[in-house]
């Protein structure tokens, strides 16, 4: 492909930058959390739920940190200008941009997984492989819709400062969706939402799961056959443990016999895929559009 | 088709930045093999052209035809066969002087050897030191090494000799006759006009977005009834001083 | 550069933080039993010293009928030892928080009821009694979840119910079926980071 040339060189910049290989100490550092909470809910298939307890938290961040930078830095260095003259199209760029990039991300990621895999063998021995392997399927999808959002970001704005403080609005809204979500759910509803006996709304649940990492969290916890919910998975288990109460929604606890048919965790597949499609077709249409300096 | 067409086509094209109008209804005929020197003070508009001939930018009106291409439609194509040596780029500064030509010949697909192009513009010692050590000179150098990757047909120079120390002045110089030599159109932008006189076989004038005049030098002397042996420069001075005043009226 | 140094910062944090990321594990190092009490021998094992994530720790005690003559025992819940907890006191207060010794034992009684949160019900208050003949021993084993510690230390086996001891009897008058457990327990650590 005309642009694989590129996606190289900007899979190199990942690789050798300090940035991807401290995201990917950080998942483990983060993820690595043995819990009898975790132990009781999936057995030695704890080492998966590490996955996600680092990916959960420091894969958005990481993926974003690396990427929203892409395009806007090399306007303020001015390298575009050798970038521009490639020949390439603006979507060739784009993509040899957003997919180098990922590429970078995707391979800091799976060795985050891999030494986690590795640590789990060794600390709980052989765990279930379909779970692991979906789950690293997964890790994937979510590190490139967040790479998709980076370069989006990167596409939208002029100045470094400008992009920074696009990738710090997302990380903060994302933070505190449940809070948003809830809070706009009661205002229209004039339901109070109580997260411990949350009340059974298919528009509320499937909100919660709309952002990246909770469509990553409802995967994953399928995969790890603990329960329908955008939680942690050790968190998801406990809520569906008898006589424990926490503050956490999850499908089976809010509704009688699994809910509507479109809170099917399968369906986050759709959500990570609109994540990577939707930030990538409009980062497309702005850089199409109109001059690239 | 194209093969015979100018190497630059320019018809009326016009560049605004909301008020600013960078460039004004540019007409300009480029032709093959030709050496021509784009000269201008700083900000009359010269970069913003060579912008809207690599469809960097778009203009507002006007129509662009590079190798008798569409910048924009046809933007893999002209960029296969243009070689840019951009004004006030950035390297990457992480980046051996060797990535940085061998990223460009992968990009364009041919495999010419980094080292003998670095080589050309005296960057033989320097092949895989980091860009981010250069001095102004070298970058430029290095800027050069890669636009002449894959024996460009058509060579767009803003200003080239920028940063150069006069033995580099020299050196490039000396490319740009090879590649003339060579065949290629070499169409650069200065706004030091010593050089221009020893280059280029023709010459356009461009001030505050128009081009005010352009032909020979000897055309030029005779247009700005300037002496026999007037440089450059004096027809320049000539030129653009005559367009202040003009511009004055226009407001 | 700061970004970096932000990084680098926050993963250095985050790697002082790991050891107290996942929740503490314990291994039991060292057990003293005694009894002063002649006719009875008590004695500990400990066929799995470490209370991790993935199983609890498991003690046997073991009672042995040392002298010639048959004893009773009268215990309440299950027979011969009770329901036992962990206690940092060999007396503790009324309000300490005693940590509960499982045993398969209370599976197999209606007498008492001992939940997985370590809350337990006595269900029938009448006491069971029981031979142990000259040379006779008997084992019961009783687990502890690590997660029910609240931290390392010493710690005691203790009766869960207060007032219900054991009690043994070589003729007519009961008398207190003393004796004294002690556990060091120690925190474990998985990785050496």
């Amino acid at each position: 492909m005309r642009w694989s040339p590129l996606a190289r060189s900007e899979s190199r910049t990942v690789l050798t930058s300090k940035g991807a290989w401290i995201l990917a100490s950080l998942v483990v550092l983060w993820g690595f959390r043995p819990t009898y909470a975790g132990w009781d809910a999936v057995g030695r298939n704890i080492t998966v739920g590490y996955i996600q307890i680092g990916v959960d938290l420091f894969l958005p961040i990481g993926a974003l940190l690396v990427s929203y930078q892409s395009l806007i830095g090399e306007r303020t260095t001015g390298s575009i200008k050798f970038l521009l003259g490639l020949p390439l199209t603006r979507t060739q760029i784009l993509l040899g941009k957003a997919s180098g990039r990922f590429v970078g991300v995707g391979a800091a990621i799976v060795a985050a997984a891999l030494a986690l895999a590795g640590i789990g063998l060794v600390e709980h021995g052989p765990f279930g492989l379909l779970p692991f392997l979906g789950t690293l399927v997964a890790t994937l999808l979510l590190a490139s819709a967040m790479v998709a959002v980076g370069v989006l970001v990167s596409t939208v704005t002029r100045r470094t400062v400008t992009a920074a403080t696009g990738v710090f609005a997302y990380l903060l809204v994302t933070l505190f969706w449940t809070q948003i979500v809830t809070s706009v759910y009661t205002a229209i509803t004039g339901v109070p939402v109580d997260p411990y006996e949350a009340p059974a709304s298919g528009p509320l649940f499937l909100a919660l799961r709309l952002t990246p990492d909770g469509a990553y969290n409802v995967l994953t916890n399928w995969l790890l056959d603990v329960g329908n919910s955008a939680e942690l998975f050790h968190i998801v288990a406990t809520k569906l443990a008898p006589g424990v109460s926490v503050n956490a929604f999850v499908v089976e606890a809010a509704f009688d016999g699994g809910g509507p048919w479109y809170l099917h965790p399968a369906l986050s597949v759709v959500v990570l895929l609109v994540w990577v499609g939707v930030p990538m077709a409009l980062a497309r249409r702005i850089f199409t559009e109109g001059d690239a300096l | 088709m194209s093969s015979s067409a100018p190497a630059i086509e320019a018809d009326a094209v016009t560049k605004e930045y909301g008020d600013v109008r960078a460039v004004d209804s540019l007409d300009l005929v480029v032709e093959r093999g030709e050496t021509y020197g784009f000269l201008g003070p700083n900000g009359a508009g010269k970069s913003t052209t060579i912008g809207l001939l690599l469809d960097y930018l778009r203009p507002t009106s006007g129509t662009v035809r590079v190798l008798g291409k569409d910048p924009r439609r046809d933007v893999v194509e002209v960029h296969d066969r243009v070689g840019v040596l951009p004004d006030r780029f950035g390297l990457y500064e992480d980046r051996s002087a060797r990535q940085h030509v061998s990223f460009v010949a992968e990009a364009k697909r041919v495999d010419d050897a980094p080292e003998s192009l670095l080589e050309r513009v005296g960057l033989g010692d320097a092949v895989d030191d980091d860009a981010g050590d250069f001095s102004s000179g070298m970058e430029q150098r290095l800027a050069l090494a890669m636009a002449l990757v894959g024996d460009p047909e058509l060579l767009i120079l803003d200003e080239p000799f920028s940063g150069l120390d006069p033995h580099g002045v020299r050196r490039v110089r000396d490319i740009v006759h090879e590649e003339t030599q060579r065949g290629a159109t070499v169409f650069f932008s200065s706004h030091v006009l010593g050089q221009v006189e020893l280059v280029c076989d023709r010459i356009g004038v461009l001030h505050e977005g128009r081009l005010v005049a352009e032909g020979t030098l000897d055309e030029l002397r005779d247009r700005t009834a300037s002496p026999d042996d007037a440089t450059v420069e004096d027809v320049f001075v000539e030129l653009t001083d005559a367009r202040v005043d003009d511009g004055g009226e226009r407001r | 550069m700061k970004r970096r140094t932000f990084l680098t910062a926050s993963a250095l944090s985050v790697a002082s933080l790991s050891g107290c990321l996942g929740d503490a594990e314990y291994r039991i190092t060292n057990t003293a039993a005694e009894t002063s009490l002649p006719p009875i021998s008590l004695s500990v094992d400990l066929p799995v010293a470490d209370a991790t994530i993935e199983h609890p720790a498991a003690l046997t005690l073991t009672l042995e009928n040392t002298v010639d003559d048959p004893l009773r025992i009268r215990s309440y819940g299950v027979w011969p030892f009770g329901v036992l907890a962990l206690a940092p006191s060999p007396t503790p207060g009324e309000d300490t928080l005693k940590p509960t010794l499982f045993s398969p034992s209370y599976e197999t009684t209606d007498r008492v009821e001992v939940s997985r949160g370590g809350s337990s019900l006595s269900l029938d208050g009448t006491p069971i009694t029981r031979l142990l003949a000259p040379g006779e021993r008997v084992s019961r084993r009783y687990e502890l979840r690590g997660d029910d510690l609240p931290g390392s230390g010493t710690y005691y086996v203790v009766q869960n119910f207060d007032r219900r001891a054991s009690r043994y009897s070589a003729g007519d008058d009961w008398k207190p079926l003393e004796y004294r457990i002690r556990l060091s327990i120690e925190e474990k650590r998985r990785l050496s980071i």
